[in-house]
């Protein structure tokens, strides 16, 4: 269990994270939704250790979890200038045994020899990516991992979390768009203003987005009906 | 452009803060007195006169806002030249106080030509097998040799050319070490950080001793040369390269006392400059050593904040 435990973060006086508390089962594949601003990136940035509460903690198998026990994706991904993609890959450790790069990149074609700079969005997404799963960790996080990618590649890193789950891997995946995470996931956590306020196990995960955008439709539709 | 770099130059003493403001006007007041006391000099005025254009053609060829200048600005030309008279006065006017003066308008005239030069280096990779010589967790090393080697190669070649000579091929390798202590600017990201080391302190030690053997391994040869010819230039030569040492050990230091992941810490440019250019001049040669003291505890203090868990 990943028991997350009265979480707060605030940055100058903007409170991001408010008594964040939420247990997300191990060996599963969990979604986390909200609006812009609702504090998705700062709760993976603390699941990851990249950042510190300001109060709470989170607990990995009742001890505190460690940036060794994760594995991160951010969302902006960035790169060391002047190295190719090879050796980008290389300063990250092999502890993955299943992992062979020659292999996987015959499915996504990264030019591995050339710098970084001379690739396009979409193909620096997939070096990342492949950053994060030749590692072996219990966690992995994707934060807005589909963003860039083309439709091959959406599918692939389907399968690829797909595959985590089944070496009984905890993912945590966020994304702007519903149907990658209804396809991946076990359960959705919808976050709104530093707070889990709801959790969609798959049998109600049709509800989603009847439930968040009804309202935005509504009002939506109205305005740019009135006004574009 | 002007104003713009003004702002910049704030901005950056602001991050600095007062103390290292004031240092930065102790080491230009002793860098114009220097450069007035080298430009009274045949040889070391013809020195100053080449480096100086060297230098400014190289920052125009390499300047990745050229293309937005020439298409964006009006008189690009005249604005990129005020830039290069404006910010070099502090090396150029000493020489109207010499018997040298003819340098300065010489400097001038090629910075206007330089000012003209549109053309930039294209991305491209060079020596994709570097890293069969170069680890990639020394990625400071592959990134900093690919984007300076051509400068390296030349001043390592002219060193070596140079090496039965005095004084010549150290300023050739102090030029080596100047573009080296470049490389350590640019802040990794946290994965890359934590990848490199589960500790600061492990990290700047790390980071030290590999840099370290790599300059030695690169100057050493020229050094042992340099001495053969000129037996009374070992310990000359020895304490040439401790300094050397020292001022890449600031370097790193300077990079992890203000590391922010994922920025370039060019607010640190002046800064190393100076240090740089301080090791030339004898009565402030304290300094970066006593800057090497002083930041080991900040780095670790700056680093401790992001490997805490």
């Amino acid at each position: 269990m990943i028991s997350v435990i009265n979480i707060d973060k605030s940055f100058d006086s903007k409170k991001v994270l408010n008594n964040l508390k939420q247990d997300f089962a191990l060996a599963e594949v969990h979604g986390i939704i909200g609006l812009n601003g609702a504090g998705k990136t700062t709760f993976f940035n603390i699941l990851s250790s990249f950042m510190k509460p300001d109060s709470g903690e989170i607990l990995y198998n009742q001890k505190k979890i460690s940036r060794n026990d994760v594995a991160y994706l951010e969302t902006i991904n960035f790169f060391y200038s002047k190295i190719t993609g090879k050796e980008y890959l290389e300063i990250f450790p092999l502890t993955n045994q299943q992992f062979e790069l020659e292999k996987i990149n015959n499915l996504l074609k990264l030019p591995l020899n050339e710098i970084i700079e001379t690739y396009s969005t979409g193909m620096k997404k997939k070096l990342a990516i492949l950053s994060i799963i030749k590692q072996d960790k219990p966690i992995y996080i994707f934060d807005e991992p589909f963003n860039g990618l083309d439709l091959e590649t959406n599918m692939a890193l389907e399968i690829i979390i797909k595959n985590l789950r089944t070496r009984n891997k905890t993912v945590f995946i966020s994304s702007h768009i519903l149907s990658p995470l209804i396809s991946v996931c076990d359960e959705i956590h919808l976050l709104q203003q530093g707070t889990f306020i709801k959790n969609y196990t798959k049998e109600n995960f049709s509800n989603i987005e009847k439930e968040l955008f009804e309202d935005f439709n509504k009002s939506a539709s109205e305005i740019i009906m009135n006004s574009v | 452009m002007i104003k713009v770099r003004i702002h910049q130059i704030k901005r950056q003493l602001n991050e600095l803060g007062i103390g290292y403001a004031f240092i930065l006007l102790a080491f230009l007041a002793a860098l114009v007195f220097y450069v007035y006391l080298a430009y009274t000099q045949k040889e070391k005025s013809l020195f100053l006169f080449i480096i100086s254009i060297l230098s400014i053609l190289a920052i125009q060829i390499s300047r990745s806002d050229k293309e937005f200048v020439f298409n964006q600005v009006d008189h690009p030309v005249q604005n990129i030249f005020a830039e290069y008279f404006i910010f070099t006065l502090p090396v150029t006017i000493p020489s109207l106080f010499t018997s040298h003066w003819f340098y300065f308008p010489l400097i001038i005239l090629a910075f206007y030509f330089i000012a003209n030069i549109k053309s930039t280096l294209k991305q491209r990779t060079v020596f994709p097998n570097l890293s069969k010589i170069i680890s990639p967790h020394d990625f400071e090393w592959l990134s900093g040799l690919r984007k300076t080697y051509a400068g390296i190669f030349i001043f390592l070649l002219l060193a070596c050319i140079t090496c039965w000579i005095r004084i010549l091929p150290l300023i050739f390798l102090w030029f080596i070490t100047t573009s080296v202590a470049s490389f350590y600017q640019e802040c990794e990201s946290l994965p890359i950080l934590f990848a490199s080391s589960n500790s600061p302190k492990n990290l700047l030690k790390k980071k030290m001793t590999k840099s370290i053997r790599f300059l030695i391994i690169m100057f050493i040869p020229i050094l042992i040369m340099n001495s053969i010819f000129n037996p009374g230039f070992i310990l000359i030569n020895i304490i040439f390269l401790l300094i050397q040492i020292t001022i890449l050990i600031f370097a790193i230091l300077l990079k992890y006392t203000t590391y922010t992941p994922n920025e370039s810490m060019k607010g640190n440019t002046l800064l190393l400059s100076m240090v740089s250019i301080g090791s030339l001049i004898p009565f402030v040669l304290p300094i970066p050593l006593i800057m090497c003291f002083r930041n080991y505890s900040k780095a670790i203090k700056n680093l401790n904040f992001y490997f805490n868990d």
